[in-house]
C-alpha cells in the first residue's frame, strides 16, 4: 500500500515539475481525442442524412379510380411476390382523401376547391417498399415493365442519385478523418514519449540513487507509466468537458439543417457515453502505455 | 564473502581493463584498493555492483554468483552492497533525512521500518542533530555522513566506500576513514578504493595496488605503493 502510495507521489512530482510539458501533451492528446469525436460526430450526421433521404424514397402506382378491390389485391399480390419488394401498402380512394384533407387542413382554399368538385378526385394507389435500398433502380425498373390495364400512372422518384453523393461524401470525409486521426495517433505516440523521456531526463538524478540503493524495476518505472494514465485520463476528462458544450452549440443549427427529422447528437452522445468515452479512453490509454513503456525501457535502464 | 576468480573485463574486445583478477575478500575484512587512475578500480566496484558483467572469470558475493545474475535479482544484490562515491549522490531537494529515507521508500520499505531505522543510522554516523538540514546547508564531510548512513539503511554486508574522501579537506577525511573504521568493528566489510596515499598507510589495513586492470601487489597490513 505504501509502495502504491510513493509511486503515485513521485508520479505527480514528475507531473508537477514538467507542467509545460505536460500541458503540451494533454493538448495534442485532446487534438486528438477531438478529431476522433468530430468524425463520430459527422458519422452520425450523415447516418441520419442517409436514413432521411430513404425516408422519402417513393415508388406509387396511381391506379384507374374505377378499378375493382379484387384487381387491386391480385396486383398487389403479383408485386408483393417479387424479391426485390419488401411491403406493398394499399392506400383506397377514401384512404387518400383522408390523407389529402389531413395535409391540407390549415389551407382553406384547396378544401374549398376539393367541395366545389363535389366528388373524391384522387385515385387508388399501391405504395412499393424495396427490398434492399440499393436494389430500388432494379425495382423501379421491375414496375416500368409491368403490364397491366388498371394502372393509371406511375411515380418514381429516384433518389438514388442524392442518396450515392451522400454515401460518396461521407466515405470520402471518412477517409480524410482516419488519415487525420491516424496523424494525431502518431503524434500522441511521439509526444507521449518524449513527455516521460524528458520527466526521466529531469528524474535521472532520482533514478541513478535508485538503482544505487536497490530500488526495483518495478519502482523505477511505475511512477512514469502511472504519468501516462493521468495523460489518458485528464485528457479524456477534458474532451468529455468540451465536446458537449460544442455539440449543445451544434445542436440548433443541426435542427434547422434536419427540420421534420429527428437528429439529436446531443442525446446520442449521452446515450453512448460509455461505449464512446470509454474505448477513447482505453485506446489513449493504450497508446500512452506503449510510448511510455518504450520510452522507460530505453531511457531508465537497471 | 567475496571471491573473484580470473575475471577479465574490456570495453572494445582489446584492451582489457581488468585483466585476469584473482581475489578473495573475507566477512569482516577492511580492504583499500589502490591504483592510479585507469587502473581499473572503478570498473571493479561496477562489477561488484552489477553494473558490469565481466568478460570471463566468476565473481560471487556470499553464496551468489553474481557473473549469472539476472536484471530482475540486480537490485537485492544492491540491498547487500552499500556504496558511497565522492561525489555523495544526495538530492538537494530533501533533507538528509528524506535522503536516508529514499532508500528504503523505493525499495518498498514500510513505513514503521523507515521511522525506525532511518534515526538510528543518522545516530550512528553523527547526524541526529542536522538530519532537516538540506545537502547544500552542510559541509562536505557531513554529506558524506549522509551518504554513509543511506549506505546502511539496508543493514549491508558489504560497504564500497569509492574515493569516499575525493571531495573532503584533510580533516573531514579522517573523520569519514573513522567513521569507516567503526562501521567496520560492527562486522561489515569494508572496500575502500582510493588513491590518497596518507590515509592507506594510517590505515595499516589490507592493500590490494592496481595497475593496467591487474592486480600488483596485495598485502596485509600494506601500503601505498605507488
Amino acid at each position: 500500500m505504501s509502495s502504491l502510495y510513493r509511486i503515485i507521489k513521485f508520479s505527480f512530482q514528475d507531473i508537477a515539475r514538467n507542467v509545460w510539458l505536460t500541458i503540451v501533451t494533454i493538448t495534442i492528446l485532446l487534438l486528438a481525442l477531438f478529431s476522433i469525436n468530430m468524425l463520430a460526430t459527422v458519422r452520425v450526421i450523415s447516418d441520419n442524412a442517409v436514413a432521411a433521404v430513404k425516408e422519402k424514397i417513393d415508388i406509387s402506382l396511381y391506379l384507374q379510380p374505377d378499378t375493382a378491390e379484387e384487381e387491386i389485391i391480385a396486383l398487389k399480390n403479383q408485386i408483393t411476390s417479387s424479391d426485390k419488394v419488401k411491403n406493398v401498402v394499399y392506400v383506397s380512394r377514401q384512404d387518400a382523401l383522408s390523407s389529402f384533407r389531413e395535409k391540407y387542413k390549415n389551407n382553406q382554399a384547396v378544401l374549398n376547391a376539393l367541395k366545389e368538385l363535389g366528388r373524391n378526385p384522387l385515385s387508388p394507389s399501391l405504395t412499393i417498399i424495396p427490398n434492399n435500398f440499393e436494389e430500388s433502380g432494379l425495382l423501379i425498373a421491375e414496375l416500368k415493365a409491368l403490364d397491366n390495364h388498371i394502372i393509371e400512372s406511375r411515380d418514381f422518384s429516384d433518389n438514388t442519385a442524392i442518396l450515392e453523393k451522400i454515401n460518396n461524401v461521407t466515405k470520402r470525409i471518412n477517409e480524410i478523418g482516419l488519415f487525420i486521426i491516424s496523424i494525431f495517433i502518431l503524434t500522441s505516440l511521439l509526444v507521449v514519449y518524449n513527455a516521460i523521456r524528458v520527466a526521466i531526463y529531469t528524474h535521472r538524478q532520482e533514478i541513478e540513487i535508485m538503482r544505487l540503493v536497490g530500488a526495483s524495476n518495478f519502482f523505477i518505472y511505475m511512477p512514469f507509466i502511472f504519468s501516462a494514465f493521468i495523460y489518458a485520463l485528464v485528457s479524456v476528462l477534458l474532451i468529455i468537458a468540451v465536446f458537449y458544450p460544442f455539440l449543445t452549440l451544434l445542436q440548433p443549427y443541426l435542427e434547422v439543417f434536419f427540420m421534420g427529422y429527428n437528429v439529436n447528437l446531443l442525446s446520442y452522445f449521452v446515450d453512448n457515453f460509455a461505449l464512446i468515452f470509454g474505448a477513447q479512453f482505453l485506446v489513449v490509454l493504450l497508446i500512452n502505455m506503449v510510448a511510455s513503456l518504450f520510452a522507460v525501457k530505453k531511457y531508465a535502464k537497471i | 564473502m567475496i571471491k573473484l576468480s580470473n575475471i577479465s573485463k574490456s570495453y572494445d574486445g582489446r584492451t582489457n581493463v581488468l585483466e585476469r583478477i584473482s581475489l578473495h575478500i573475507k566477512p569482516g575484512e577492511f580492504v583499500s584498493i589502490v591504483g592510479q587512475s585507469g587502473a581499473g578500480k572503478t570498473t571493479l566496484v561496477r562489477v561488484l555492483i552489477g553494473e558490469e558483467r565481466v568478460d570471463s572469470g566468476k565473481v560471487a558475493v556470499g553464496d551468489w554468483d553474481i557473473t549469472k545474475i539476472s536484471r530482475r535479482e540486480v537490485p537485492f544484490l544492491r540491498r547487500q552492497i552499500g556504496v558511497i562515491f565522492q561525489d555523495f549522490k544526495l538530492l538537494p531537494k530533501k533533507t538528509l533525512e528524506e535522503n536516508v529515507a529514499f532508500a528504503l521508500e523505493v525499495s518498498g520499505g514500510r513505513s514503521e521500518k523507515i521511522k525506525k531505522i532511518v534515526p538510528s543510522v543518522l545516530k550512528i554516523v553523527g547526524l541526529e542533530d542536522k538530519k532537516k538540514r538540506y545537502p547544500h546547508e552542510v559541509s562536505g564531510g557531513e554529506k558524506q555522513r549522509a551518504a554513509i548512513a543511506r549506505a546502511l539503511v539496508h543493514q549491508p554486508k558489504i560497504l564500497l566506500a569509492d574515493e569516499p574522501t575525493g571531495n573532503l579537506d584533510a580533516i573531514n577525511a579522517n573523520e569519514i576513514i573513522d567513521l569507516l573504521l567503526r562501521i567496520n568493528r560492527f562486522g561489515t566489510t569494508v572496500i575502500l578504493v582510493t588513491h590518497n596515499k596518507e590515509i592507506v598507510n594510517h590505515l595499516n589495513k589490507r592493500v590490494i595496488t592496481m595497475d593496467h586492470g591487474q592486480v600488483i601487489n596485495d598485502q596485509e597490513k600494506g601500503r601505498y605503493l605507488l
